[in-house]
């Protein structure tokens, strides 16, 4: 691979002379530390950079920032790919590999080109009327390679970024010269103040504007005033930019530079933000003006300013404002062959007619009143066609390998929106303006439409002074930064040159979505007369430029077709992030191993060493079954389940929430939040009980134990415990807020260890010693008893989940693990989810599959705890006449008819194989061992839900359809003789 | 001090872990505090009540809400005479919360990937918070910050701890 070297060394404000070498589509470059991959290569002579989204136009370089439509590469190689990074942006690393995107099989040869034959069926819409017949998925597969941007990575390689909250009483967005201003406004009040800056320098335009500040040149003043506020411990943040915000919030982000390796999102929450991002300069649409070498007018001054590159050699300016002519002067000192300066601006002010003859002196030929009607050369401008505007049939050619056009500046209005700011059309800006602003924010400098250095300087020093003593910041700011640069603009609107209807289709209004003339012209014919409408129907202003060069541009062309003014027009509101960025760090810290955060048991550690296969709950770590028991969770949980059945078994569960209610009305209060009284409850005793939501659905169950006379603890379903001590505190809060009772969580306090079977007694007692033999004798079901084992507090409640004889052991950490090592060594083998939810659908009893937040009591089976008529949260609602109604499912057991077919979790229940009226679902389905056959619970019409009824339970995405009976949904020990042993 | 696991010591970020062993929470019945409570217990948000040697005794980190990490005699027999007269209940939250304490210079700038640590704190001295998608009690210290987190989130958070303070000391 032959190395491309540069011809000389460049000079530039951000290259040294220091060599560094890259790859751009399989070709290696040199470039000078500094570069970035745009300008190291404009400096080979290289123009084109990929290829357009639909038409697969070559194009070139457009612009020197983040509002790059054209030149969007790909970094590194497949499957560790970034797709869609803007090459002027794109700094250049060793080994930095970049490819162009869009095109086969090369850049400079692309098949895909042919495309722009059928451009005609390409138009806005199109998707919605062509590749329809025979089907849509006929052409899918080769849409489907054709569209997008850029490739997908086939593996994340990106480090999760940095995340930084960040609080200041004043956040001041851009480091130009207004931004920079009421930064000093500010630090020099008292104020906190940080700063963002998308840029790795202070400064915007003044990086190559003619000024002077304070008697200084703006390099001395910018380096000057950087230092100030470092001395007042302002915060400068370069390489990042304002990407979004909400409710007081602004979201920055910092791409990796300046030292830093990784991005930043700083999460920012000041007291004011100053909204100092400056103006996008836009261009104008003619005949093909997408061909590579039509560029920005800033875009070119910068290439220049801050890498010493020569976009051309031989240059026209095109524009409407007198910036062109202070361009074309710095240009042409700097070197540079300027043949024309087009002006479509006819009648101009005396200064500009000096300003044309002087440069006209210089040989550059000054055309007013002409426009640029046409751009030829297929890989690069060759030479253009200017007309008179005056008379349009009169034709000029000039050759050119550059054409810099400038329209004007579009203020970057995208954080002003937020938050219920509104924007104002401005005409002297030639364009639209932040106006009514939330309290705490406000923009100045370009941003609010001031475009002359020494206006903006004072309103934003004098804005920023007013907002810092707002929040209390009264230090004396001196006065404001006295400047002198380049004049107001002058600008006079102009967005496109005339053409045919036929030269409409490249006259490219949005460079990056392909969108032309031809496009608007067509969506209003079709009815989008929104121009909301007119963005989502034409792609116009989407993409990773969100309409910054184009969108205004295209809202402009859309009110002359429309024959409305653009204020009434408007322009289509830009959607965060305001900058692209890696979904990476949109997902934060957030990612990889800490996507989820994870809450672990106390006795996880034991779990994990011996074989234990966990599985989610929430954000619980549950073990789902041992590996010992089997290879897979059908088979272990069939193991387990049959092993405490026949001896015992111990299950951890600690994930139990636990709620310690405590004062001298927590009685009373407990009895209008569950659906029977815990009142009448003998200390040493628990119930099981309901909660219910207000609309009467059952919102939990659990065990409640009255500890004392004043104090209960509560248990919740797994994972579920926030969410009830969250509907306890609102209870309390609003109705109890006068009444002694407290609530507290002590779910990690407690371990809780699950001894179940009928051997689980006397293992209990062999591990408990002698001390607990009466206890556990005596102790009948929901009972508890309470003592120490090891030194710590036990608590041993009989209540059983299994239908088993067993016991819940709540122990304080401190002896969790001996007391579970003690039940394993006394012949109990420990048992995980899988297992448990066979012995509970044997047993028939619930979980959050059957209480589903839409089932009542009665649907559930527990009408006998709705008769004992206590008067709860939820309990009034239990009488809506619906509640009664036959169709209404309730909960039923099934059992396969021929005893031995599956029943899918999820079937439908119908009437018949070919009825697709649902009657209910299966809930929960389990293969039962103790029955030898699937068995489940399912909710089933009242009507329908008589014990041996025959059903089907259907389930159309296996395909297969079970006959099924009704029958109780307690399968295994209807008389819980084996529970109450 | 409670049960001491260190679990790396470095100058910059020292992260210390500790199980509790032994602590209590008072929640008062009534919110404002008034009365004997407010006389008694630290009543402003996020006030924090410290022993000679700076040790924090009780923290008021919800409306009403008091921790005390490792109480003595004396401040169990307040807590309770508090109780005994109505005026709230005493939870025995032994290995609820597991500790944790941060010091060094990267200390602020860790829990700042997770929270405006500035907002939080020092306007008040603890607060109740949501730290790297864990509940947490963050308590200011002269030298940094203890953050209590329950006790089944202390593994995924020892663990992001580690992460972040190994990023930002190779940033």
């Amino acid at each position: 691979m032959t190395l491309r070297r540069a011809l000389s060394t460049r000079r530039g404000h951000r290259v040294t002379s220091q060599s560094v070498s890259f790859q751009f589509d399989g070709r290696e470059y040199t470039a000078q530390a500094g570069d970035t991959v745009a300008s190291a290569l404009l400096a080979h002579g290289v123009r084109l950079f990929g290829r357009s989204v639909k038409y697969r136009r070559p194009r070139g370089v457009f612009a020197a920032g983040p509002e790059e439509p054209n030149a969007l590469l790909t970094v590194g190689t497949q499957p560790c790919v970034i797709p869609n990074v803007s090459a002027p942006q794109l700094a250049i690393t060793p080994q930095l590999i970049t490819r162009s995107q869009n095109r086969w099989p090369s850049l400079r040869v692309d098949l895909h080109a042919l495309l722009q034959a059928g451009s005609g069926f390409l138009g806005a819409g199109f998707y919605y009327k062509t590749f329809m017949w025979p089907s849509w998925r006929t052409y899918e597969t080769m849409i489907r390679h054709l569209a997008g941007l850029g490739e997908a990575p086939g593996a994340a390689d990106i480090a999760p970024p940095h995340v930084e909250y960040v609080s200041c009483d004043v956040l001041v967005g851009g480091a130009g010269a207004a931004g920079l201003a009421a930064a000093l406004a500010a630090a020099r009040a008292g104020a906190r103040v940080v700063v963002c800056e998308r840029e790795p320098q202070a400064g915007g335009e003044l990086e190559f504007e003619t000024a002077t500040i304070d008697e200084q040149s703006a390099t001395e003043w910018v380096s000057s005033a950087l230092a100030e506020l470092a001395r007042a411990g302002a915060r400068v943040l370069y390489h990042t930019a304002i990407v979004g915000g909400s409710d007081g919030l602004v979201i920055a982000h910092a791409e990796p530079g300046g030292g830093a390796k990784d991005n930043t999102v700083y999460r920012i929450r000041p007291q004011k933000f100053v909204m100092a991002m400056g103006a996008v300069e836009r261009g104008i649409a003619f005949v093909d003006n997408d061909r590579p070498g039509v560029m920005l007018l800033g875009a070119a001054e910068r290439y220049l300013a801050r890498y010493g590159v020569a976009v051309g050699k031989e240059l026209v300016l095109f524009g409407n404002h007198d910036r062109l002519y202070a361009s074309a002067q710095r240009l042409h000192a700097a070197g540079m062959r300027i043949r024309a300066i087009i002006d479509t601006r006819g009648d101009v002010s005396a200064v500009t007619i000096g300003l044309r003859a002087r440069l006209t002196g210089m040989g550059v030929e000054c055309l007013g009143g002409h426009a640029v009607a046409e751009v030829h050369g297929a890989h690069g401008v060759r030479r253009i066609c200017v007309v008179d505007l005056q008379a349009p049939g009169t034709k000029i050619f000039i050759e050119c390998d550059a054409l810099l056009v400038s329209g004007g500046w579009t203020p970057m209005l995208q954080a002003a929106l937020h938050d219920g700011g509104q924007r104002e059309f401005a005409a002297q800006a030639g364009g639209f303006v932040a106006n009514a602003q939330p309290e705490w924010r406000t923009a100045v400098g370009a941003c609010a439409g001031t475009f002359e250095l020494s206006v903006l300087l004072t309103e934003s020093f004098r804005a920023a002074a007013q907002l810092s003593q707002s929040v209390g910041a009264m230090g004396v700011v001196g006065r404001a930064p006295v400047g002198r640069g380049d004049t107001a603009p002058q600008l006079q609107a102009f967005w496109r040159s005339a053409c045919t209807r036929a030269q409409e289709k490249r006259q490219f209004v949005d460079l990056q979505n392909d969108v032309t003339v031809a496009d608007l012209r067509l969506a209003l014919s079709e009815g989008f007369v929104d121009i909301e409408h007119i963005k989502r129907y034409t792609t116009l202003g989407i993409g990773t430029e969100q309409g910054r060069t184009g969108g205004l541009l295209g809202a402009a062309i859309v009110a002359e077709l429309k024959g409305e003014p653009l204020s009434r027009v408007g322009v289509s509101r830009t959607r965060p992030p305001y900058q692209p960025m890696t979904l990476s760090s949109l997902a934060g810290l957030n990612q990889g191993d800490a996507l989820r955060v994870t809450r672990r048991t106390p006795l996880h550690a034991w779990n994990q060493a011996n074989g234990a296969v966990f599985e989610p709950a929430e954000y619980w770590l549950r073990t789902r079954y041992y590996r010992a028991n089997g290879t897979d969770a059908f088979t272990a949980g069939i193991q387990e389940a049959t092993q405490v059945r026949a001896h015992g078994g111990i299950l951890d569960g600690s994930t139990l929430g636990k709620i310690e209610i405590a004062g001298a009305d927590a009685a009373a209060f407990l009895d209008r939040l569950y659906l029977t009284k815990a009142s009448t409850m003998k200390v040493g005793r628990s119930k099981y009980m309901v909660n219910l939501r207000e609309d009467g659905m059952v919102l939990d169950d659990g065990i409640v134990l009255r500890l004392a006379p004043n104090r209960f603890l509560a248990t919740t379903g797994s994972g579920h415990a926030e969410h009830m001590l969250s509907h306890f505190e609102h209870y309390r809060a609003l109705e109890w807020s006068h009444r002694q009772v407290a609530i507290t969580n002590l779910t990690e306090a407690w371990a809780v260890i699950v001894v179940a079977g009928p051997e689980s007694r006397a293992a209990l007692i062999r591990v408990l010693g002698e001390a607990w033999h009466a206890r556990l004798s005596g102790l009948t079901h929901m009972d508890f008893s309470v003592s120490r084992w090891n030194g710590q507090t036990l608590r041993v409640l009989r209540a059983s989940f299994s239908g088993e004889l067993a016991f819940e052991l709540h122990c304080q950490h401190g002896i969790a693990v001996p007391l579970w090592e003690a039940l394993v060594a006394a012949g109990l083998q420990p048992y995980g989810l899988e297992a448990l939810d066979i012995l509970r659908v044997e047993k028939g009893y619930l979980v959050s599959s059957e209480m589903n937040g839409e089932a009542t009591p009665q649907d559930l089976g527990m009408d006998g705890l709705v008769n004992l008529g206590n008067e709860c949260v939820g309990r009034a609602m239990l009488g809506r006449p619906a509640f009664a109604e036959p169709q209404r499912p309730r909960l039923v057991g099934l059992r396969a008819c021929d005893g031995k077919s599956v029943i899918q979790g999820g079937a439908q229940i119908t009437l018949t194989t070919t009825d697709t009226h649902a009657l209910g679902h299966v809930s929960s389905s389990v293969y039962s061992p103790a029955l030898g056959q699937w068995i489940a619970l399912a909710f089933v019409a009242r009507d329908r839900a008589a014990p041996g009824t025959v059903l089907v339970a259907r389930d159309p995405l296996r395909g297969t359809d079970v006959d099924v009976v009704v029958t109780s949904p307690v399968h295994v020990d209807s008389s819980s003789e084996r529970m109450k042993a | 001090m409670n049960t001491s696991t260190s679990l790396i010591m470095e100058q910059r970020c020292q992260i210390q872990s500790f199980a509790t062993t032994v602590a209590v929470e008072f929640k008062a019945f009534q919110y404002p505090l008034v009365g004997t409570v407010s006389a008694e217990l630290p009543s402003e948000p996020g006030a924090v009540r410290r022993d000679t040697a700076g040790n924090a005794t009780l923290l008021h980190y919800g409306p009403g809400v008091f921790l005390a990490p490792l109480p003595n005699e004396a401040l169990l027999h307040r807590l309770q005479t508090l109780e005994t007269a109505g005026l709230g209940a005493v939870f025995d939250v032994c290995g609820q919360w597991h500790q944790f304490r941060l010091t060094g210079a990267l200390s602020t700038r860790l829990l700042s990937s997770g929270i405006d640590i500035e907002h939080c704190v020092p306007r008040r001295d603890c607060a109740a918070v949501h730290l790297f998608d864990s509940p947490a009690l963050l308590l200011l210290q002269s030298t940094g910050f203890d953050v209590w987190v329950p006790a089944s989130y202390a593994t995924a958070f020892s663990a992001t701890l580690v992460r972040l303070r190994e990023r930002l000391i190779n940033a």
